[in-house]
């Protein structure tokens, strides 16, 4: 049903979960659980293209949420200072976040490992040292001073989708969850399509041995800044979204939890696999979800969950399932088709 | 002049003595260690219960604080790196997985000893006046442990057998097991010895910032920086990249404002690797998988 080639089948796969968490949305459930389901979709979205970066590019890359921020500030900002709607605003967060990841890759295209590590993560903590301690009075009221950046409580008060005048009242929440359907549907296509590339055979070649890829004349610099810079252009929209959605944007996306939190999404999922980040957060979302009496502890959980899976399981859910999967196909139809 | 001098003399030492930590871990075990932040709030920490907790004297928070990081290393050591060294994704993975130890580390200061702010009870009376300016004698002590802790790394490195031993591991692992070297152990001394340096500068740090959960973070990306410049995994590119950072941070935020001494450094770290892609002062390359 679902397809031998497997790029096609795991097309056709998306389509059906994508559906299928449309249907959801027609079964009515509370504006608290769409509402919690549209933020954990964003952030499967994010992940999605950070694992075409980390996993399949095999770029190590950390700081990651910079391009997120890039785009939910630009459309925070438009909207506060120049009175943009997101909609408008979504192609701007875009190219907000091209040109981060575009600048990252090209800093650290040369360099080995660790030192992108440590230049993607210096450049996303600069970021929030910079966002943070922004005191400047920029724009005045009545009772209060606010900086450009907002400083640490970061911006509110932008705007939204406006689905409430578009969808009707108390469909807000609705709004918002569909949107994050099409924005994760979207990063899937690309995943999907850079995975089952050409080049993206030649990344798995490379990371599985450098000096045998390059002997054979495997060269894939290029290709490498252009993924990086595409999911820049999606992880930008994906900080739109959040930033419309959400309506408050802050430098708390920066912070170590959330890096933590979508790390342990990918690591869980299973890192360099299509299907990875959204087995992930589904999972994650669970843990989160049923931890809400236990707070405190909770990046505690998250890090502990990484740490069980990447030492005893290191290609995570996704791995498991699809080597679960080869158990159950009939082998002589593999060799026919 | 001189104030900027002594202003970048002093967070120099604080720099070298975290970073060369950092830069002794990644030389011998070709790992970055994201739970080095982790090491340094350890022996912050373990300082303050010693001194302000227990009553003991000043000088014994020192000794605390090496002593709660080297356990935090082995700690490490035991519970994650012996899993995963030598295993294939070794570089990535084990930064993941400190990032995810020093998480945790920082959940349990916050929940079980408390989220407070608490100064560090380190402090040494009197100043010295050196023509126009003047210094406090904490301050040269800072410097002087500081120095002292680099100095005796290089020297245990070049002079002593366990020196040998991981230089050895570092250069070729196989061989050094075949010459009847136990990697394992090696790898847990480096991990001890780093944690007792880095919680040593964790007690020097905290006394100018204050002890709180998160302290180590900063220095952690202070150090991270300054590995780079100096080249990864070498010990004098990382005191020389120390101190030469500090000098520039000191001038950027005496001419632009505080704020930005950190985004000064982050240009210069980006400049340095876009020229220099493997460090000022480093020539070799370090890969492991």
């Amino acid at each position: 049903m679902l397809g031998k080639n497997p790029q096609e089948r795991d097309y056709r796969l998306l389509v059906l979960f994508l559906l299928g968490l449309g249907v959801i949305a027609a079964l009515g459930p509370s504006n608290y659980l769409l509402g919690q389901a549209a933020l954990y979709l964003i952030w499967a979205a994010v992940v999605t293209q950070w694992n075409l970066v980390l996993g399949v590019a095999g770029i190590m890359l950390i700081g990651h949420l910079a391009l997120f921020a890039a785009g939910g500030y630009t459309v925070a900002m438009l909207g506060l200072y120049f009175g943009l709607s997101p909609w408008l605003s979504l192609p701007l967060a875009a190219v907000a976040g091209f040109v981060v990841a575009f600048l990252m890759g090209l800093a650290t295209l040369r360099l080995r490992g660790a030192y992108t590590v440590v230049v993607t993560l210096a450049i996303a903590m600069a970021m929030y040292q910079l966002i943070v301690t922004d005191v400047e009075c920029f724009r005045k009221t009545a009772t209060a001073c606010y900086s450009l950046t907002g400083g640490a409580r970061g911006l509110t008060r932008f705007g939204d989708f406006g689905f409430t005048k578009l969808l009707g009242n108390g469909m807000a929440q609705t709004g918002n969850y569909l949107l994050a359907i099409v924005l994760l549907g979207l990063c899937m296509v690309v995943a999907i399509t850079v995975a089952h590339s050409p080049y993206g055979r030649a990344f798995q070649a490379l990371r599985d041995s450098e000096p045998a890829s390059q002997a054979r004349g495997i060269r894939v610099e290029k290709f490498q800044l252009i993924v990086f810079s595409a999911s820049g252009v999606l992880t930008g929209l994906a900080g739109a979204v959040y930033a419309g959605t959400q309506r408050t944007f802050g430098p708390q996306v920066l912070e170590f939890p959330t890096l933590l939190f979508l790390l342990s999404i990918m690591i869980v999922g299973g890192r360099g696999h299509v299907w990875g980040p959204i087995l992930g957060t589904i999972c994650l979302a669970l843990v989160k979800e049923s931890l809400t009496s236990f707070a405190q502890w909770q990046n505690s959980t998250y890090a502990v969950l990484l740490i069980v899976i990447l030492i005893l399981a290191p290609e995570g859910l996704a791995g498991g399932l699809s080597r679960l999967a080869a158990r159950f196909r009939p082998v002589h139809k593999e060799v026919s088709s | 002049m001189t104030d900027i001098l002594v202003t970048a003399l002093a967070l120099g030492a604080l720099y070298a003595s975290s970073a060369v930590a950092l830069a002794l871990i990644w030389g011998t075990i070709g790992m970055l260690n994201l739970a080095h932040g982790a090491f340094i709030t350890a022996g912050a920490y373990a300082s303050l219960m010693m001194v302000r907790d227990l009553g003991f004297p000043w000088w014994t928070g020192l000794l605390a604080g090496a002593a709660g990081g080297a356990v935090l290393g082995a700690l490490v050591h035991l519970l994650l790196v012996a899993r995963i060294f030598g295993r294939p994704n070794f570089e990535i993975n084990i930064i993941i997985v400190t990032m995810a130890a020093s998480t945790i580390i920082v959940d349990f200061i916050n929940n079980v000893i408390g989220p407070a702010t608490t100064r560090q009870p380190f402090s040494i009376e009197g100043r010295i006046s050196i023509g126009a300016t003047s210094i406090g004698w904490q301050t040269l002590a800072m410097i002087a442990i500081c120095l002292g802790m680099a100095l005796g790394l290089t020297l245990l490195l070049k002079h002593t057998s366990l020196g040998r031993g991981i230089n050895a591991v570092a250069q070729e692992p196989t061989a050094a097991r075949l010459n009847g070297l136990s990697v394992g152990r090696v790898v847990l001394r480096v991990m001890m010895i780093s944690g007792a340096v880095a919680g040593v500068s964790g007690v020097l740090i905290t006394h100018s910032t204050a002890v709180y959960p998160t302290v180590g973070q900063d220095p952690l990306l202070k150090s991270l920086i300054v590995c780079v410049i100096g080249g990864l995994g070498s010990i004098p590119g990382a005191i020389a990249a120390a101190f030469l950072l500090a000098l520039l941070e000191t001038v950027a935020q005496f001419e632009l404002g505080t704020k930005w001494g950190y985004p000064v450094l982050l240009i210069s770290v980006v400049a340095v690797l876009v020229l220099r892609p493997n460090g000022l002062f480093g020539a070799r390359e370090i890969t492991r998988n």
